[in-house]
């Protein structure tokens, strides 16, 4: 076996593995890692001679020993050999199998062929950038190694990394060919419908939001600056910053440490239980995590697609668990209209809004009743009172603050009164709820950022939020505590304040997060995810929507236009290819050449050079054609001199196509 | 039934008829072996592109159908604008080479990857010169006609998707001269050793500067007559060489031929001119490759 060819297969197969790493099992990892450093072993021991025959038994063991482990690893994680994860883990496990008994031409040929499928499969992970990166990497290690099975035989000695660079060099030389017909598909081939239902990725989401909010549990708040959500539409509908609050769901039940949402919120709203202005600003939602199943529309949105549905706590969600990689349409409907609900619902609901933990935070329950009965049972009087109270006492808005114990509602508010968003939204609900207000914890996104183009707006994961919700007036009505000690936050976006107000961070050892958020950092953040927008809405959502605006752009609209625009991009494309190549013919003639090819041009089929002609023999045939036979004669003489003799002079030049010049009308005059 | 059409097809449209440069149609190109499977690979991609509409995979299907359709360009042209010019050894001979010399041509000195496909074996070939030739080696069985199998060049560079081929049938056929057997002891006299004896020669002639010095008679020079040398003429060469048909002590067709052909070598070694008589051909007296060709074609024919 050849030394190049082994070195692919080992590229090959460790670009496949460094993909994969982010997404198998570990255990399956170390495996994979195993067999590629066995094979480069044995590799090395076969081209030293140092391998002793053994029987047929003990080289197959451990294949069969290394598929069965592998795939038992594969079953213990996900319990299935189906689905996107653990589908994409066996064939790789088929391909490392594979990788360990090739011996002949056609298992190198099998070989590289799989690994292009592997590597065409380890899309369903991720549609990223950098993936595709990858992936293109895999593919051209694959070509090499087809490359040089083809060209073993015709050994060319060359040390391994230089031959390695010509063979790259060559194959992205067939890929930049490959180029055009690949957009041209890419564009107009029709996109069609799936033919069958498949098994979506189970993607456990590890960003985003909870549908549980534990305030006293986080000591630190880590705040992730990746892009949560992207808003497409026209920028200038959107309201002011600090009216920004992106919603996801309602979290009404409080066990004394924890909120969870009751499941009422969760049934499905009529859009005619909608009172009110309907009609608002259409936008488009793009999550930039596809599995992310809350979509954060702005408080409050209506879905336009079938396949979403509103919930009683304005929440959206798919119907069907879907990957998305398009944006969702949405309404937004502001937040005038009303509810209707059916009494006995609405009763159930308050019923739940009024509910707390009776035996804890019994100062808290205290001060509340006493600040209520300052404010004359007066509701609103209350809730401003409460609000003024919390700005008087000097609460900080800080990441850092700090683990509570066990009636953390008193703890936050008469100990630390130190807090972010949750603190606030979480105490305020509850001191509502002391004195019988309906109240409850939404959470969701709050801000938000143009993005470099002006074009969408970017929401971050920092900016998730969580704000408080009162029933006055037989509505709901956003009440956000955190904007009265902490205003800038919703004035100015979490990442200005990060930026300006360092205390926030607290005084533990925050340098990392500070770090992350220094302003140069940031800039490159904003636009790598900028350019991730931008490949993630021009290539991988490219749609068949998007497709018929570029028909359309070119005036085409009939069925039979993809077609059309195929056939002939491809035909208009080899004529590109033809003309390009008759171009570099014709440059690369030397000047002499050059002349004779324009003179036997001219000339009609009968007088044209023969294939097995010598020039000599053909001016001699031509001569007898012609009156003034010395003509000829010269051009041959000048020809041989320059051929010949190899000095190619201009003076030359010129008196040969001076000559040719004359031989033609010679010959013309002949006829 | 269509298989033989298409063959004769084939010998019609690339039997050799002298210097070829490959056009466009002398050029079949088409998937080989391992591009069906690259092409079953596309067929999947493309399927699961749509099933889980993820376009990346779509668009890496369409990316290894574009390198498709660019390998087929690339194989063919692999071929296409090489000049083919084949010479054939004239006369052949049971059980040693015969020879045929494909001498290939090209404007540029680019790299062709090409295999030589003939007769059950293959072989690869690069050129990369602006001219190379290439020679097939055969080994005759048979004394009589032989014709030449088509030789099949193909080359299945860059990935071995795609495979351009061309064929040169050589439409003439060539004749092969019987293996030499040598003769039976008491057939002996009818060779010729073609060691002079040294004593025995013709005449002497006067020295000249490139003559041998072995053949300098130094008698005559010992006795003062000047250096002259001894012009060796022995039986043999006195009458030259007859090989007949009738005196082979054979009965066999076939290794009476054998025999002569032994002979006609030895002759042909030694420079003695020489001439055959077969039944129904007889050739005068020569010397010399013309010669021997004619004789070596007349042994093969009979």
């Amino acid at each position: 076996m050849n030394k190049s060819i082994q070195t692919s297969i080992l590229v090959v197969l460790s670009l496949i593995w460094l993909v994969q790493l982010a997404y198998m099992p570990i255990a399956l990892s170390i495996l994979f890692l195993i067999n590629i450093m066995t094979l480069a072993l044995y590799y090395d021991k076969t081209n030293k001679h140092q391998v002793y025959k053994l029987p047929r038994l003990f080289t197959q063991i451990p294949k069969l020993v290394f598929a069965l482990l592998a795939l038992l690893i594969i079953y213990f994680d996900s319990r299935t050999f189906l689905g996107v994860e653990a589908g994409t883990a066996v064939l790789s496990t088929f391909l490392f199998a594979k990788a360990l008994e090739t011996k002949s031409k056609r298992d190198f040929i099998i070989l590289f062929n799989f690994a292009l499928f592997v590597s065409a499969s380890l899309f369903l992970h991720s549609q990223a950038f950098w993936m595709a990166l990858l992936v293109l990497c895999c593919l051209i290690s694959c070509l090499v190694g087809l490359y040089r099975v083809q060209i073993v035989n015709f050994e060319i000695d060359q040390p391994i990394f230089q031959s390695f660079k010509t063979d790259s060099i060559h194959i992205l030389k067939f890929i930049t060919l490959a180029l055009p017909f690949f957009v041209l598909l890419f564009m107009f081939f029709p996109r069609l419908p799936p033919l069958w239902q498949i098994p979506i990725p189970n993607n456990k989401a590890v960003t985003g939001l909870s549908d549980r909010m534990s305030p006293g549990d986080i000591a630190e708040l880590s705040q992730s600056s990746a892009l949560a959500f992207r808003i497409i539409g026209n920028m200038k509908q959107l309201p002011n910053r600090n009216e920004l609050y992106w919603r996801a769901m309602v979290l009404d039940r409080y066990d004394g440490t924890t909120w969870t949402s009751e499941f009422a919120n969760k049934q499905v709203k009529a859009y005619s239980k909608i009172a009110g202005h309907l009609d608002g600003f259409h936008y488009q939602y793009l999550a930039s995590d596809p599995s992310q199943q809350w979509i954060t529309g702005l408080e409050k949105s209506i879905p336009i697609e079938q396949r979403f549905e509103l919930h009683q706590d304005w929440s959206i969600t798919p119907k069907r668990l879907v990957q998305r990689t398009q944006p969702i349409e949405l309404q937004w409907v502001g937040s005038q209209v009303r509810d209707i609900q059916d009494a006995h619902f609405e009763q159930m609901m308050l019923k739940n809004n009024l509910s707390y933990p009776k035996k804890n935070d019994l100062q808290a329950q205290k001060f509340a009743l006493n600040l209520y009965q300052q404010s004359q049972s007066n509701h609103e009087a209350y809730i401003q009172n409460v609000l003024n109270w919390y700005k008087k006492e000097n609460f900080v808005y800080t990441l850092a603050p700090g683990r509570l114990g066990n009636n953390r509602i008193d703890e936050f508010l008469f100990q630390s009164r130190q807090g972010f968003c949750e603190h606030y939204a979480s105490s305020f609900v509850l001191l509502m709820r002391y004195v019988g207000i309906p109240a409850r914890v939404v959470t969701g996104y709050q801000g938000g950022e143009l993005s470099p183009d002006g074009q969408s707006w970017e929401v971050r994961q920092l900016d998730a939020h969580a704000w408080a919700e009162v029933y006055q007036h037989g509505q709901w009505q956003r009440i956000d505590p955190t904007a009265i000690i902490a205003p800038t936050r919703i004035d100015r976006g979490m990442q200005n304040v990060m930026n300006d107000d360092r205390s926030i961070f607290g005084d533990a050892g925050y340098s990392n997060l500070r770090f992350q958020h220094s302003s140069l950092l940031r800039t490159l953040r904003v636009w790598s995810d900028y350019a991730g927008f931008q490949w993630q809405s021009k290539v991988v959502g490219y749609d068949a929507e998007k497709q018929s605006d570029w028909m359309k752009k070119l005036g085409l609209t009939s069925a039979y236009s993809y077609g059309l625009v195929l056939i002939f991009g491809i035909l208009g494309l080899l004529l590109i290819y033809w003309g390009v190549t008759q171009f570099w013919r014709i440059r690369q003639m030397s000047g002499l050449e050059r002349i004779i090819a324009q003179f036997n041009h001219q000339l009609s089929v009968v007088d044209q050079k023969a294939e097995a002609e010598t020039f000599q023999q053909w001016m001699q045939r031509l001569a007898l054609r012609a009156e003034q036979k010395h003509l000829f004669e010269q051009v041959n003489q000048i020809f041989q001199k320059i051929v010949y003799l190899g000095n190619e002079n201009q003076q030359d030049i010129q008196n040969i196509k001076k000559l040719l010049k004359e031989c033609t009308n010679a010959l013309k005059v002949k006829k | 039934m269509l298989g033989q059409r298409f063959v004769k097809w084939l010998h019609l449209r690339f039997r050799y008829t002298g210097t070829r440069t490959l056009k466009q149609n002398q050029v079949l190109v088409f998937i080989y072996q391992q591009g069906f499977l690259y092409l079953v690979l596309i067929l999947i991609t493309f399927i699961a592109g749509i099933n889980y509409a993820n376009n990346l995979i779509l668009g890496f299907c369409f990316l290894m159908s574009a390198i498709l359709c660019i390998s087929f360009y690339l194989s063919f042209k692999q071929l296409h604008a090489i000049t083919l010019d084949v010479i054939v050894d004239e006369v052949g001979k049971v059980n040693e080479v015969f020879k045929v010399k494909v001498n290939l041509q090209q404007d540029r000195a680019t790299p062709k990857f090409l295999n030589f496909k003939f007769d059950e074996q293959l072989q690869s070939f690069l050129f990369e010169e602006k001219q190379q030739s290439f020679e097939l080696n055969f080994i005759p069985q048979q004394r009589g006609e032989f014709s030449v199998p088509p030789i099949q060049i193909y080359s299945t560079y860059p990935l071995g998707l795609v495979r351009a081929w061309t064929y040169i049938y050589l439409t003439e056929s060539y004749w092969i001269a019987p293996e030499a057997k040598p003769l039976t002891h008491q057939s002996q006299n009818y060779s010729n050793t073609g060691e002079p004896d040294l004593d025995e020669f013709k005449e002497l002639r006067t020295f000249k500067s490139d003559d041998s010095l072995q053949s300098i008679s130094w008698k005559q020079a010992a006795r003062g007559q000047g250096l002259f040398v001894k012009q060796f003429d022995d039986l043999v060469d006195t009458h030259a060489m007859q090989i007949e048909y009738s005196k082979m002590p054979s009965a066999d067709h076939e290794e009476k031929l054998s025999f002569m052909m032994e002979l006609v070598d030895r002759c042909h070694q030694t420079e003695t001119p020489y001439s055959i008589i077969l039944p129904h051909a007889q050739t005068e007296n020569g010397i010399g490759e013309q010669h021997y060709i004619h004789i070596k074609t007349l042994l093969a024919q009979s």
